[in-house]
């Protein structure tokens, strides 16, 4: 039993009827939850129309994302699923099994919906790979070299896939999940290079970088992202770019001062006499920060930064300010077809659980990490 | 985040940064109002010039028979008074969600800690419900899903006009000041405020009496001068409700979900803090034989509140930051009116500048308030 309790009914004393007033409220809130429960229960099977959300599904999941063009979102999901399939077999990656194999579902089933039947060749090509490719691969090649370069080439598939493609045709929770990878992964240069500048020597890089992440800390970023989709046609003159460019040029300026203040706690948690000693052994500034000072603050704050990407993916939908279309604004659009107008509840509860599903993977993911990192201390 | 633990550095680098951008617009401003050159191509007399444009609701400073005064938006109103009301709007969330959020927080802090498993779930699953999830779907969630699905004007929930609920908003009584009863208040608001001045200055034991008798003078006061207030109920008309204190649907949606969202984090942290006050003290407090509430009232929260408030500024300029987000159910705030005025007179960096500047002084208001009374706490204790 749980907490050092022989049964259940001492669990239950201990817990739940303590005092005759504790018995009372006990009974009060499970009556008026078991109501509540039952009220949506009896909603959601009788009387609720479901089908706004299963006519739509491939709108919410992919955007407007021409049919023909199916092959840019099997190479993304396909990419994704392989990542996310090495993460979850390589457990020092992202921290366990199970978080991973929820992400795994998560990208099977986006990449599903999208290409249904083809999509299932990607997964058996992909599993085969690990199965097979990768135990030989690491033995010939060294496993850091392996994981680096099967990443990079991920990446690229990805980027390339993307390149060839109307971006702005993009929507749905493949927007999401798309900017958000690329938000975490660029903002996190950015965060170092603005985290150093803030320790830096040179009291103008010290003063700029210090004015930058504190201006950005202070301006929501509703208004951020709407300056500089606005602002950057007028800045660089004659950069025509898709929508989803721009929003994620500013997705990651922004970020990356939140990141700067997260390395920044990392770089402090680095003890002083290890630089004097690196010092005294005659290294130069950057290479001290590259092997001894950035290694060890990253280690320290990486629990912070993988939460800090479900902070990117919950501010996604505020896109609606550029027009992309996002799974929340593709629940809107759908709402505005006359059809559907008693539906509302429907669709917003359906966004409500997508998102919720999702960032209580990530937050699961990141607790795990922090509880590693806490046992490893 | 990090920022909050060292306050004073903070305060110090946004003043800094602040005063700078300050000097810049004021220096952009002189030179488009006066030497009217296109310097830097910013041009601000486009506040001077007619809005023409309403807003659904907002009050703004105006002049009336030559004295500044409050008065609703119209049309006719310039452009500064458009943003002025605008920027009100935003502060009119940010006090009331502030308060709010602090109490719900603080109640949802403790109940994470009960002793009831049922009630350490329920609250749980709220805080998890909510983190987990964009402010954004929560605010759309309650807007178009909850309260517009509420009945119309004509058919509103009537609760004996103490509540009054309908898709054009709600409605509560509310406190309204009679004639000449402004000179009664601004009296017992000096009284209160010397007493209170009084109280903090004098230490050690007999300010309970004090207290109690100068609050007992008052409002034995009221039977002799006459009530300054009167409570006034909401009426349902055909098209509307009269009377009482009014959130139009937008407001209400505003003030759900920001402070719903906020009171989740708020409760983390204080959770968080109470954690972090050594056990002894409560098993302490129980052997001299306080009960449970005097315990949390009088032994562990007074702690909490020391320790807590940087955490909590955090937050506060986070809900500050949130209001931005009228503009997707069509709220009236800064940044919504700024964006229809910049549209109609294609002014957009002055704009960017303008409302940039009015987040960044409310944020640092916020900033410098809390560790204001920060400092003040640490000093008396």
């Amino acid at each position: 039993m749980r907490g050092g309790y022989d049964t259940i009914g001492q669990w239950l004393r201990a817990n739940l009827f303590r005092s005759p007033l504790d018995g009372m409220l006990t009974v009060l809130v499970g009556l008026g939850l078991a109501w509540c429960l039952y009220g949506i229960a009896r909603w959601a099977v009788v009387d609720a129309d479901w089908s706004i959300v299963s006519d739509n599904l491939r709108f919410l999941a992919v955007g407007t994302l021409p049919a023909h063009a199916n092959w840019h979102a099997e190479i993304v999901g396909g990419v994704m699923v392989l990542l996310a399939a090495h993460a979850a077999t390589n457990g020092a990656y992202v921290g366990g099994r199970i978080p991973a194999a929820l992400l795994v579902g998560l990208a099977l089933t986006i990449a599903g919906i999208a290409v249904p039947l083809r999509f299932l060749v990607w997964v058996g090509l992909g599993l085969a790979v690990i199965a097979v490719v990768i135990p030989r691969a690491r033995r010939t090649f060294g496993q850091a070299r392996l994981v680096t370069s099967l990443w990079a080439a991920g990446a690229i598939a990805v980027i390339a896939a993307l390149a060839s493609t109307d971006l702005d045709l993009i929507g749905g929770l493949l927007l999401s999940l798309l900017l958000t990878t690329t938000t975490a992964i660029a903002s996190l240069p950015l965060g170092i290079l603005l985290a150093l500048g803030r320790r830096s020597r040179n009291v103008l890089l010290r003063v700029l970088c210090s004015a930058y992440i504190e201006l950005a800390r202070s301006l929501p970023l509703l208004l951020v992202v709407y300056w500089i989709w606005l602002m950057l046609p007028l800045l660089v003159p004659g950069w025509h770019t898709a929508d989803i460019v721009r929003a994620g040029t500013a997705f990651a300026l922004f970020v990356s001062a939140y990141v700067a203040e997260y390395i920044r706690t990392g770089l402090e948690a680095v003890q002083r006499g290890q630089i004097e000693a690196a010092e005294a052994l005659g290294l130069r500034t950057t290479d001290i920060n590259r092997y001894i000072v950035i290694p060890q603050a990253l280690r320290t704050v990486f629990p912070a930064l993988v939460g800090n990407v479900l902070e990117i993916f919950n501010a996604i939908p505020l896109l609606f300010i550029i027009g992309s279309v996002d799974l929340l604004r593709a629940g809107q659009i759908i709402l505005s077809n006359p059809e559907y107008g008693a539906n509302a509840m429907e669709m917003y509860l359906f966004v409500f659980i997508v998102y919720l599903a999702i960032g209580s993977t990530i937050t699961a993911l990141s607790r795990k990490i922090e509880r590693r990192a806490g046992r490893a201390r | 985040m990090k920022a909050g633990s060292r306050p004073a550095h903070t305060v110090r680098r946004a003043a800094l940064v602040a005063a700078g951008i300050l000097a810049a617009a004021l220096f952009a401003i002189g030179i488009g109002l006066f030497a009217d050159l296109p310097t830097f191509g910013l041009d601000y007399r486009y506040l001077l010039n007619r809005a023409g444009i309403d807003l659904s609701e907002g009050s703004t400073i105006a002049l009336e028979e030559g004295l500044p005064g409050f008065a609703r938006f119209g049309p006719e109103m310039a452009n500064w008074q458009a943003l002025l009301a605008g920027l009100f709007n935003n502060l009119k969330i940010i006090v009331v969600a502030l308060v709010a959020s602090t109490l719900l927080g603080t109640l949802v802090g403790v109940a994470l800690l009960s002793r009831n498993a049922l009630v350490r779930a329920l609250s749980f699953g709220y805080v998890e419900l909510i983190r987990n999830t964009p402010l954004l779907v929560q605010l759309v969630f309650w807007y178009f899903a909850i309260i517009l699905s509420f009945p119309p004007v004509s058919a509103a929930i009537d609760l004996y006009g103490w509540l009054i609920v309908s898709r054009r908003g709600i409605s509560f009584p509310g406190l309204s000041v009679v004639e000449s009863g402004w000179l009664s208040i601004i009296l017992a608001a000096c009284v209160l405020v010397l007493v209170c001045w009084y109280l903090w200055r004098r230490p050690g034991p007999g300010r309970l009496p004090i207290a109690l008798l100068s609050f007992g003078a008052l409002i034995a006061a009221i039977p002799i001068v006459g009530s300054p207030v009167e409570l006034s109920f909401p009426v349902v008309k055909r098209f509307s409700v009269a009377g009482g204190i009014g959130l139009s649907a937008e407001l209400t949606g505003m003030l759900l979900a920001l402070v719903v969202f906020t009171a989740a984090y708020i409760a983390e942290i204080i959770r968080g803090v109470i954690l972090s006050v050594p056990r002894g003290q409560s098993e302490a407090a129980q052997a001299l034989g306080l009960s449970n509430r005097h315990t949390m009232q009088d032994v562990i929260l007074p702690q909490v509140y020391r320790v807590v408030l940087p955490a909590l500024s955090n937050q506060y300029v986070s809900l500050a930051k949130n209001t931005s987000l009228g503009i997707a159910i069509g709220y009236p705030d800064l940044f919504n009116v700024s964006g229809t005025i910049a549209n109609q007179t294609g002014r957009n960096f002055e704009s960017i500048l303008l409302v940039m500047l009015a987040y960044l002084l409310v944020s640092w208001t916020i900033i410098g308030g809390t560790s204001a009374i920060n400092a003040a706490l640490r000093r008396r204790a």
